[in-house]
């Protein structure tokens, strides 16, 4: 079983990027073949300097950055990264940025999509 | 190899289903449910672009009848599925995204 999920949420305004990273840490722990996808708003994830303490929330940028240690892989949208003026050095650690065509390939190589979406 | 994408918000109040509209390729399709088929009278004028635009890379859109019913949004020269044919797309289709 290959599963993608794909996040499309920012961080810290909703629970959705941490509900995601949940799935995905649970999902790679228990050995399944796990690729996380960070697409539209949910960019702003792989963000590295984030500082949340300011706001009293956990760091998720470290939190999705650890899920190498389950073997889950983690990919960001060169389309989404591009439209929110986001460069590559300023990004955690990452398995690589794709293009829609190769997240379409990815979609079409997986057994199963899960969406993680913010909503307002 | 096709993959249905499902809209179930109305890009109104929601942008992010955009992310859908724009990976559409030719072959596959994209079905708008539930407060998703108010696209199918307006959209916000990005939104609407982009609709075209998949469109015209030979992308299919699809409105639920029974949503559209619901809601008594009349439109002319879109598509129409209901949910039967929702079924068959889901079957037909390669996999679907929500």
């Amino acid at each position: 079983m290959k599963v993608l999920v794909l996040v499309n949420g920012a961080p810290y305004g909703t629970a959705t990027p941490a509900e995601a990273f949940r799935t995905i840490s649970g999902l790679a722990g228990m050995d399944v073949d796990t690729t996380c996808v960070l697409v539209e708003d949910g960019v702003y994830v792989a963000l590295k300097d984030q500082n949340p303490e300011t706001i009293d929330m956990q760091n998720l940028a470290k939190a999705y950055e650890m899920l190498k240690d389950f073997n889950a892989r983690v990919y960001i949208l060169k389309e989404s990264m591009e439209e929110r003026g986001i460069k590559e050095d300023e990004l955690i650690p990452h398995d690589g940025i794709i293009d829609r065509a190769k997240l379409r390939e990815m979609i079409l190589e997986k057994h199963c999509i899960i969406s993680f979406v913010s909503g307002g | 190899m096709g993959i249905l994408y499902v809209i179930s918000h109305s890009p109104f109040k929601r942008r992010d289903s955009v992310f859908h509209v724009r990976m559409a390729q030719k072959g596959d399709a994209i079905i708008f449910i539930q407060n998703g088929v108010v696209a199918a009278k307006a959209c916000p004028p990005e939104y609407k672009k982009d609709c075209e635009e998949a469109e015209a890379r030979g992308v299919k859109l699809y409105f639920l009848k029974e949503d559209l019913i619901a809601r008594g949004i009349k439109i002319e020269g879109k598509e129409t599925v209901d949910y039967d044919g929702f079924l068959d797309l889901i079957e037909k289709m390669d996999r679907v995204v929500h």
